[in-house]
């Protein structure tokens, strides 16, 4: 997979496009995490869910990785 | 659990996301949406997606401080259409003309900006250092637009194609 790409002549980081997927090391894609990427305040309502979100990801991580 | 849920809890490493992002700006819908923002925005205000408010070269000769030339502006009055800003819509070629030009690293909005005979580049050499410049200028999804292309459609669309992965 090439990170680089272009979109209208501008060069950007794919994730740019995928919402920190791509960077992501534990594979989550959290709502914060892509408001952050559009330019809005982290929301502290879906806090919660994403740090649940988180943690369920980063425990199938796990178990993939057993 | 929702498409974030279920995304957050799959390995998805071997996805190639460039194929994605192809497939994702090939969609109509995300086309559509990218120029007609483009044509609407310019048609309002008369600006480029970068900011430029566009003059032609006759009227800035003219040295009256309007966007056409006193002749065109004769022109537009006739045919109802607005004297007070540049709007390159005149038959509505222009507009229809452009499209998204996709691969898997890239994706180029193009147009046809021939008229006549005449490129219409030709009339804003004024403004402008080359047809690139120009062409780049214009055809720029403003950055306000380019956030609601993120977060009302690219996002959409790559849940749904990570959802269809998921559930093959």
């Amino acid at each position: 997979m090439k990170e680089i790409i272009s979109f209208n002549g501008i060069l950007y980081h794919i994730s740019d496009f995928t919402f920190d997927f791509a960077k992501s090391k534990d594979n989550t894609m959290t709502k914060n995490r892509y408001n952050n990427i559009i330019g809005k305040k982290p929301n502290k309502a879906v806090e919660k869910e994403d740090k649940e979100t988180v943690e369920n990801g980063k425990k199938a991580t796990k178990k993939k990785g057993k | 659990m929702g498409a974030f849920g279920q995304i957050a809890n799959e390995n998805y490493s071997n996805i190639d996301l460039n194929k994605i992002f192809k497939k994702i700006f090939s969609k109509e819908d995300i086309e559509k949406y990218i120029i007609e923002s483009i044509a609407m925005d310019l048609y309002y205000s008369g600006t480029t997606g970068n900011g430029k408010l566009l003059q032609t070269d006759t009227a800035k000769e003219q040295g009256l401080g309007l966007p056409y030339s006193k002749k065109t502006i004769l022109f537009k009055e006739d045919k109802n259409q607005p004297t007070n800003r540049v709007t390159l819509r005149d038959t509505g070629e222009f507009d229809y003309s452009m499209y998204v030009d996709a691969g898997n690293l890239f994706a180029d909005i193009k147009a046809d900006f021939e008229k006549n005979g005449s490129n219409i580049y030709d009339n804003f050499k004024h403004m402008f250092k080359s047809f690139s410049d120009f062409e780049n200028s214009v055809l720029t999804l403003r950055k306000n637009r380019f956030l609601v292309l993120l977060s009302d459609y690219v996002i959409i669309s790559l849940q749904k194609e990570l959802i269809k992965i998921h559930t093959k």
